[in-house]
Order: structure tokens, then C-alpha cells, then sequence
């Protein structure tokens, strides 16, 4: 708490050793929506400049690792938007866009699931599922309430299923399902 | 719901970029010859570090084996025979004065094994001393002590004396001293070696805390293998070289491993 504080004074140091722990998750959850290394290198560079201008307007520095998270999130979101809107308009540059990501063969059905959710639901399944934050927690994050958190964690994990179709990961999102009620 | 589901399972199967370690201290061919008696002594044979930020170094070795030598020409209180030094990355001459005490107050933090607390001034004091030393004005020195005490949980000791504090709590404000003019590398010198276990284990996991919360760079110089289990990486030293290494694998099996190899060299047979 008190490197919060330090870095909203404006202590770089203190700032950079909040992200420490932080670092690898933030970098995963930003690759979820950008898919490719360079973008999420990007990004993620990004939201450390933001975080660090914005994080004198945190009032509750208990609750900076919820919003630096949400900083990830809507960074991410804004920049998958911008790049497909670019994409579309300039054919000529799709050579250079990076391959995309392929996970290992067992969670490449789940991955792709994923890819087809919209915003919303994934953001809603990985804070749940991947960062493991409570309902209330997610709710803080997307600032939505917890009402609609859980409806879109319900409805994710069903439209995750459909899209699994009886692959093995579908197990796991049908309990996961029946657990959220 | 916690544990390995198929999403996290798969989020944390994500390759992060790793990112590129920074030199913090580095030698080459660090030799120490001590001339004094008839018998020349090779206190340090060609001796080849690095240090990187961040990380905990443990350096094990028996008296004798030139790792309190290595100590002092690291800290720049004595000169090589021969040999360079990198400051981050630039070779620097710093054996010399006024090099020498300009480099140990910018770049080096000192934990002794005796604390060496000033007994004279309370624990606030003697935990501004280097502060006051780079002439810090007293605002931004009362800031920077309270925050010093808060990190080693001596904030309610503060006005008291070194003479009324456990070794426990006397080698936290020696940390606190040690740590607040932000070192490039902490140099612990058998840190617990005055302390009983319990206080050893507490010393310990702070310095780790420490050395995570503030990617401070430490070496800790030892010969008990317990303590070193707690350094990211181990460096065993036998006469004047350093003879082997060992990376903590941070399981039950680190502790038995360091010993094998410390056995080894004190049986003086590497």
C-alpha cells in the first residue's frame, strides 16, 4: 500500500515493483484479446504508461490490482477495435499481421471457443475462471452489477459449450455452469 | 472455484516474452594476492561474476576460500591485484579514493553478521545515517525513514536504543540502514549468523520480501545451506575460485543438494 502511494507520488521504482507480481497475468489476460506477441507487447506497454499517469486519481489503493485490471481490459478492447478497423480498410498490410496463435492441440478447441465470445462474456469468464475473482470483484472491474456479472458468466459458459459441441472441455463448462447458479 | 481449470490451465500455457536481465554488477578475472607475509597468498584466483538486478545471490564457502576477500573487493573497501569491474554495464575503476567511498555510498548497502548499530542514537537515527551522509534534507529523510520502518515492522521501536532490542529486531534497523539510500546491491555478510533459528527464519523471509517487493539485489555471503535455500542462486567458493554453482529449484530438495555440494568443497576435494 504504501508503494501505492509512492508511486502516485510519482516514484517510478515503487510503481514498476507493484506490476512484479501482477506482470505475467496482466500479460496473458491483454494477449486473450489482441492474440499475437507484438500486440500484447504493445498493449501491455500502453497500459503501463496509463496506469502510471492515472494512478494519482486512485483513491483506494487496496483496490489498485482491480484497476489496473480494468485498465488491461478496456486498453486491450479498444485496441482489438482499432486494429480490425484498420485491417479492414488497408488490405495490403495482412502480410504482416503476425500468424495467429495456436495452443497446444488439446486447448485449441477451447481457445477458439473463446475467440468467438463476445466482449463482454469473455472478459466476464476470464476474471472468473482465469483470475479467479469472486462475483463481486468482477463487478467492480466492468463496473456493471452483480446481477449482470452473473448472467454474463452463465451465458458465456453456454455459449462456450456450443461452441465446444462435446469436445472433452465441454465437461468442464457444463459443471462449471450448474456450480455459477 | 479454484485450481487448474481447462481455461486457466490453457490462459497460463501463454509463452510471456521474457525480458532481457539487467547487468548490475559485473567482474572479470578478479585476482587478490595478499603480500604481506614470506607466502604470497591467492585470496582470489581470476574470479568471473555477474550480478543481475533483482535477484539473490547466496556465496558459500569455508573460511578461507576467499569469500569475505570477494566481499571487499566487490564493496570497493579493498583493491584487486588485478582484474576489472562493470558498474551497470561500464568499467569503472572504483578501488581508489575518493572513488572508492563515493561507490560504496551510491551503489552498496551493508549487513553485518554484529549488526554494527550505532549505539549511541535510537533506531530512527541510526536508520537516516546514510541519508544524512548524502545530505538529504530532514523532510525527505523523515519520509523516507518512516517508510524504512514500515517495510522491516519496526515503526514502534523507533525512538528506541540498539542496547533495548532482541538481534532480531537490531538486524531489521541494520536492514532498514542498509536498504534506504536504495543500493544498487544489499551485501549481507552471514546475516543470521548471531541469531537463533526462529529469528533466522524471519530475517530471512524479510530479506526475500525485500529483495521481491523492491527487486533489490542481494548477496549474502554463508556458510550454513539453509540460508542459502533462500538465494535464487547458490556460488560455492574454495580457494579463491568459485568452484561450482547451484540454481534453487525452491523445493524440499534444495536444501539437501547445497549440502551435498558444500561438503564436497569443504572436504577440499574440488
Amino acid at each position: 500500500m504504501q508503494r501505492v502511494k509512492q508511486a502516485q507520488q510519482g516514484d517510478e521504482a515503487a510503481f514498476l515493483s507493484l506490476l512484479n507480481k501482477e506482470q505475467d497475468k496482466l500479460y496473458r489476460m491483454i494477449f486473450a484479446y489482441v492474440q499475437n506477441e507484438s500486440d500484447a507487447i504493445e498493449v501491455y506497454q500502453q497500459v503501463i504508461i496509463v496506469a502510471f499517469e492515472k494512478i494519482v486519481q486512485l483513491k483506494e489503493p487496496l483496490y489498485f490490482s482491480t484497476w489496473l485490471m480494468r485498465i488491461a481490459i478496456n486498453q486491450s478492447i479498444t485496441y482489438v477495435k482499432k486494429r480490425d478497423r484498420e485491417r479492414a480498410v488497408s488490405p495490403e498490410s495482412l502480410h504482416l499481421i503476425e500468424a495467429d496463435y495456436r495452443p497446444i492441440e488439446e486447448q485449441l478447441d477451447l481457445w477458439q471457443a473463446l475467440q468467438f465470445l463476445p466482449n463482454h462474456y469473455k472478459t466476464a469468464l476470464l476474471l472468473r475462471f482465469y483470475h479467479d475473482y469472486t462475483v463481486p470483484q468482477i463487478a467492480e472491474v466492468i463496473e456493471l452489477p452483480i446481477g449482470t456479472v452473473k448472467t454474463h458468466i452463465r451465458r458465456g459458459l453456454k455459449m462456450l459449450r456450443q461452441h465446444l459441441k462435446g469436445v472433452y472441455n465441454d465437461e468442464w463448462a457444463k459443471s462449471a455452469e450448474k456450480d455459477d447458479e | 472455484m479454484s485450481g487448474q481449470n481447462p481455461l486457466k490451465k490453457m490462459m497460463n500455457n501463454i509463452p510471456v516474452p521474457q525480458q532481457k536481465l539487467k547487468e548490475v554488477l559485473r567482474v572479470e578475472g578478479l585476482t587478490k594476492v595478499f603480500d604481506k607475509s614470506s607466502q604470497p597468498i591467492q585470496a582470489l584466483r581470476q574470479v568471473d561474476l555477474t550480478l543481475y538486478e533483482g535477484e539473490m545471490v547466496a556465496i558459500m564457502g569455508t573460511s578461507g576460500s576467499g569469500k569475505s576477500t570477494l566481499l571487499h573487493m566487490l564493496s570497493a573497501i579493498d583493491a584487486p591485484t588485478s582484474g576489472k569491474m562493470f558498474v551497470f554495464g561500464e568499467q569503472r575503476d572504483v578501488h581508489l579514493e575518493p572513488q572508492a567511498t563515493i561507490f560504496r555510498r551510491n551503489h552498496i548497502g551493508f549487513v553485518f553478521q554484529s549488526f554494527e548499530l550505532l549505539e549511541d542514537l535510537n533506531v530512527m537515527d541510526n536508520i537516516a545515517m546514510p541519508l544524512i551522509l548524502k545530505g538529504l534534507t530532514n523532510k525527505e529523510i523523515e519520509i523516507l525513514v518512516k517508510e524504512a520502518l514500515d517495510q522491516v515492522g519496526m515503526k514502534k521501536w523507533r525512538t528506541h536504543l540498539p542496547t533495548e532490542l532482541s538481534g532480531g529486531q537490531q538486524q531489521r534497523v541494520a536492514i532498514a540502514r542498509a536498504l534506504i539510500a536504495k543500493p544498487s546491491i544489499l551485501l549481507a555478510d552471514e546475516p543470521t549468523g548471531a541469531l537463533d533459528f526462529n529469528t533466522t527464519n524471519d530475517i530471512l523471509h524479510l530479506l526475500v520480501q525485500l529483495n521481491k517487493e523492491l527487486q533489490q539485489t542481494m548477496v549474502i555471503v554463508t556458510h550454513d545451506a539453509y540460508v542459502a535455500t533462500f538465494a535464487d542462486r547458490v556460488l560455492f567458493f574454495h580457494d579463491g575460485q568459485i568452484v561450482d554453482v547451484y540454481t534453487n529449484k525452491k523445493d524440499e530438495s534444495d536444501l539437501e543438494e547445497i549440502l551435498e555440494k558444500f561438503k564436497y568443497i569443504a572436504r577440499g576435494e574440488q
